[in-house]
């Protein structure tokens, strides 16, 4: 085909520009290399009419599994993947399509993408954050001691960028707005313990649900955030009782959250009402089991001296002396914690008690794809997922990485546009849709990253949420259409007036001012870019082949056809006095400022 | 879902209404005949105080016996005697604020504030012995932060409902032939002010956000903004619709603003400190400046200040954010008064609930009731409004570790407020419509 002719020009000239700059990071690429290939002005010998149907041409299905239940057979798709298949799919399991990862995508099919990338190693935030620090002069010319918000949010901006491992890393982005904890707090100078935390998710991204949910509990970093660390055992006389912080939001926003759930989602109804899943009293139980923890290495003698024993890296360890056991305790699940026995098994029937409630399969179903895919998911497709998270096949619990397979697979999420429900899709997370825009093209840089702070831009920050509710509500739904439909567009509470303005500005700076690559200049502050110059060739016989390209890298192929003609005529308009470069940016700049960028499908 | 059950609900209760398209009708010609009734000005300021606030430590018996029970149950939490600045009023017991909190108790003194004394929601009134019997007259995820949120900011005690009262009232009042909301929020997206129709403008504590590539203001990027509008109106599907109106509607209202605003100067009085709240009441105050050049005469505003879930280091961590508090609001009403519209403005706190009166050692659980307070020329200043507890454990308004049992609801005082803002009894009991629920208070607020 005559586009894919073009692309993989393109993509030639993009990914000798990407490994440039992009993989090894820590040396990224200074401004002494300008553009790689000089855009030959190839005038493609074959103007045959790119007039590229704007619907992929064969739509015929490379769809998943009907029987998502068992994610692991093999699902190969026997019909060739299309690029805006392989981009829709991208757009859900990553920060974003590249050309090069369609193009792969296409070859390898998801299941083996997907084992794939559930086996690369993972990107430490940690490892980031501590060498954009050092490298950053700003920072050690003030004799800073530790990392600034902005050398995290930087790291975090790297990985997503260059990351390998984009499947663990979007999937760990999911998972810490599940188990939030936030910079806003008593942890605003600790980027090193808040980059560990976020590792630990990473880690446990594709492993037992079971197991992060301990990782989580015993973390210092969430023991700070909602005080299980140092939290005591009862003393009645002096009107002291366990703080009830953790016990509390372990289980409304971590585990099983208010009501009981169907396993596909829906509230169970007792009288017409909802059945909650806990009350009062289940709380102070949980809240005495929560007692005696603090920073590893802590002894009763050093208990109140926390900071002699400060230490974020290790998991928090028990102190008898302060721990709550003189009482039965009675849990959830119809478990029970017996009166005498040590903190640390009580910790483990605790876990046990939550991970066991059946809330938890469709709870977690439920906010993966939120994140990942669909905003209003059918309740079969929460159901279908759930089940996966009671048993996969292996007949184990909450194995994550068949979950997140089960999500990516599932027939709702792998359905062609034009077999889609209306409700299908979402408003795209403002962090991530910047994030996608600059993967897109790839990013150019001096050679150490800057500090940086996504929060001005999109209203989000990777573990900076205002509060453990997380950024935006995940029942958010803005007054008009969607409230009238009664459809959910949790992402639209933090995209307010202020930041429609902002998230275009963003879009504007990235396609219509950033520098051009021979003006990098870390003095000046200009350290990034996007390099236009590799597009101009595919202007030779008109718009059409580079708005094909915004349409599939950008839009996973849906762009309306009246948004197509208006870019095509917004370049005839313009064509005759302006650069190539300055096409390219204008037409790419109508498209990330669009409402249909701001959308996945 | 919840929100559908909900607006039959109440559909049903204000009278003939069956969709939410007529009842879209039906109040775009209400508020039409509504927005020309009023020839004077009124806003009123709503500062949400979130993580729940400790108020039961912010107003304090300073004397006594009340003083040794606070003492004895609040333990290190409590404040010292010698930290507390008295309030002159003859309501009830001798009472104080914290010396942080010293500029509100100067307004509480000067008759410019009041308090609203154990407000919280509650589904009807009832005593200790029938909420231990019966869950029924528990407010919905009672001590659960988002909910209790909501509960606040809706008015109506149903955790699925996404309208609030302040929202509701603008849906009465707003002047279908603009687009502009009368709602103005400095504290992010919120229920408060989210109507069945009328939306709120969030603006950041700079003003009105500025379009770049596509600014209308310079020409050279008309025919960019012409292509722009193009593809907004190509949206297809309902995700890209709704976004796209809602950039339409950025467009439209920040041109407004800015133009209203350009000429309105910033704040000449002290507001003590720069803080975080005290930069949203600064724009706030200007924008209430503008309120003429904007045509409004009825204006809804919103401000949040974080940080009161105090599970830990309460002592250190609620003076600080009392402080802040105190601060901000006088300020507020200094630069309000000097603006000349001290008369036509009311501000209120809320926050989800009070805090337990027991401790954990170094912070505090989330409880139910607390006390909130008022401000401004239009109400009774100086005032302790309702019933005030004297904070000992176990009591009969103790429901368990010191979370007290409300004893006004938020419909009570908001159906005070809602009158003071020119709305008619049947409006009143549409915004609030478990009103009938609750006697008349036995105390006025407002003039």
């Amino acid at each position: 085909m005559n586009k894919n002719n073009i692309w993989s020009a393109v993509l030639i000239l993009v990914t000798v520009t990407l490994t440039a700059c992009g993989g090894g990071s820590d040396s990224a690429q200074t401004s002494a290399n300008p553009s790689p290939v000089q855009p030959t002005p190839t005038t493609p010998t074959t103007p045959t009419t790119p007039t590229t149907p704007t619907t992929p041409t064969t739509p015929s299905t490379p769809t998943a599994p009907t029987t998502p239940s068992t994610p692991t057979v093999p699902t190969v798709p026997s019909v060739e993947l299309t690029e805006n298949a392989a981009a829709r799919f991208l757009t859900q399991a990553t920060f974003g399509p590249t050309l090069a990862e369609i193009q792969a995508l296409t070859e390898q099919g998801f299941d083996d993408w997907l084992d794939e990338q559930i086996t690369l190693p993972m990107s430490s935030h940690r490892t980031r954050t501590e060498s954009i620090f050092l490298a950053d002069t700003n920072a050690q010319e003030r004799e800073a001691e530790r990392p600034w918000s902005g050398h995290r949010y930087s790291a975090w901006l790297d990985i997503a960028y260059h990351g390998e491992d984009q499947l663990r890393q979007r999937v760990a982005f999911a998972l810490s707005q599940l188990f939030v904890v936030s910079d806003k707090s008593m942890l605003d100078n600790e980027h090193y313990a808040l980059a560990a935390y976020y590792d630990g998710l990473a880690e446990h991204a594709f492993g037992s649900y079971r197991d992060l949910l301990e990782y989580v509990t015993l973390s210092p970093v969430m023991g700070l955030y909602l005080n299980m660390l140092g939290n005591e055992k009862p003393d009645l006389e002096n009107n002291i009782r366990p703080d009830e912080n953790y016990a509390r939001e372990v289980m409304q926003l971590f585990t099983i959250g208010l009501d009981e759930l169907n396993i596909d989602g829906t509230l169970k109804q007792a009288n017409g009402r909802p059945i909650p899943t806990y009350d009062i009293a289940d709380v102070k139980a949980y809240a005495h089991v929560f007692t005696g923890w603090h920073f590893a290495g802590t002894t009763a003698a050093t208990w109140h001296r926390w900071w002699q024993n400060r230490n974020f890296f290790e998991p928090m360890e028990l102190v008898a002396e302060y721990h709550a056991n003189t009482a039965e305790q009675q849990l959830l699940s119809n478990m029970t914690v017996p009166a005498g026995v040590s903190g640390e098994q009580a910790m483990q029937i605790a876990l046990d008690s939550l991970f066991l409630h059946p809330n938890v399969a469709p709870f977690v179903a439920q906010h993966l794809i939120q994140r990942l895919v669909t905003s209003n998911p059918s309740p079969a497709y929460v159901a279908r997922v759930a089940t996966v998270f009671n048993s996969n096949q292996n007949g184990e619990r909450g194995q994550l990485a068949d979950v997140v397979k089960a999500i990516l697979l599932d027939p709702e999420a792998r359905a062609e546009p034009s077999e889609q429900s209306p409700q299908f899709g979402k408003i795209k997370e403002p962090l991530l849709r910047g994030v996608q825009m600059v993967r897109a093209f790839g990013i150019q840089t001096v050679a150490t990253l800057e500090p940086q702070w996504p929060e001005y831009q999109h209203n989000q920050a990777p573990l900076s949420a205002p509060s453990v509710f997380n950024f935006f509500a995940a029942d958010f739904s803005p007054v008009g259409s969607l409230s009238d439909a009664n459809l959910v567009a949790p992402e639209l509470e933090i995209i307010n007036d202020t930041f429609m303005v902002r998230n275009a500005n963003h879009a504007a700076w990235w396609s219509l001012w950033a520098p051009t690559v021979a003006e990098l200049d870390s003095a000046d502050g200009r350290t990034m870019t996007i390099d236009y110059s590799v597009y101009t060739p595919m202007l030779a016989t008109g718009p059409e082949p580079y708005i094909d390209f915004l349409n599939t890298v950008l839009l996973s192929g849906t762009m309306p056809e009246e948004m197509r003609q208006t870019l095509i005529d917004y370049d005839t308009a313009t064509r005759s006095w302006q650069e190539d470069i300055a096409r390219i940016k204008e037409l790419t700049f109508l498209v990330t400022s669009s409402p249909q960028f701001a959308v996945q499908r | 879902m919840n929100r559908r059950h909900f607006l039959q609900a109440s559909l049903a209760a204000i009278g003939a209404l069956s969709t939410s398209s007529t009842l879209g009708a039906q109040l775009q010609l209400a508020s039409a005949l509504s927005a020309a009734r009023f020839t004077d000005y009124k806003a009123i300021i709503c500062i949400f105080l979130y993580g729940g606030h400790d108020s039961f430590n912010l107003v304090i018996p300073t004397d006594g016996q009340q003083y040794t029970d606070y003492a004895n149950t609040r333990q290190s939490l409590a404040y010292a005697q010698e930290h507390l600045v008295s309030l002159s009023q003859a309501d009830t017991m001798p009472l104080g604020m914290h010396e942080n909190a010293a500029p509100l108790a100067e307004l509480f003194n000067t008759g410019q504030a009041s308090v609203i004394s154990n407000i919280g929601p509650m589904v009807a009134p009832a005593q200790k012995s029938e909420l231990l019997a019966n869950d029924a007259l528990l407010p919905p995820q009672l001590f659960s932060h988002n909910d209790q949120q909501a509960l606040w900011q809706n008015g109506v005690m149903d955790t699925g409902t996404t309208s609030g009262w302040g929202g509701r009232m603008a849906d009465l009042l707003m002047d279908s032939s603009s687009n502009l909301p009368l709602s103005f929020s400095l504290g992010g997206t919120n229920l408060f002010q989210s109507g069945r129709l009328a939306q709120h403008y969030v603006m950041n504590t700079d003003g009105v956000e500025q379009f770049g590539g596509l600014n209308p203001e310079h020409d050279w990027n008309d025919r960019r903004i012409a292509h722009h509008l193009r593809i907004l109106a190509a949206s297809e599907d309902i995700f890209s619709q709704s976004y796209a109106s809602k950039m339409t509607a950025v467009r439209e209202n920040n041109a407004l603003l800015s133009a209203a605003l350009a000429n309105v100067p910033d704040a000449e009085t002290n507001y003590w400190s720069d803080n975080k709240l005290a930069r949203q009441l600064k724009t706030i105050a200007k924008v209430m400046s503008a309120q003429a050049a904007l045509g409004q005469n009825r204006q809804i505003f919103f401000a949040s200040l974080g940080g009161f879930d105090t599970h830990d280091d309460q002592a250190t961590q609620l003076p600080l954010l009392q402080k802040t508090l105190a601060e901000a609001m006088a300020g507020f009403q200094a630069d309000i008064t000097a603006r000349g519209l001290a008369n036509s403005a009311v501000t209120f706190t809320q926050s989800e609930f009070g805090r337990t009166l027991t401790s954990n050692g170094d912070g505090t659980d989330h409880g139910w009731a607390g006390h909130q307070i008022i401000m401004g020329n239009p109400i009774q200043g100086g005032r302790i409004f309702g019933h005030m507890p004297e904070q000992v454990i176990g009591n009969y308004d103790d429901y368990g570790d010191g979370r007290i049992i409300p004893t006004t609801s938020i419909e009570q005082f908001g159906s005070q407020v809602a009158q003071w803002f020119g709305l008619g009894n049947n409006e009143i009991l549409d915004i609030f419509p478990h009103l009938n629920r609750f006697d008349e208070l036995d105390f006025r607020i407002f003039g």
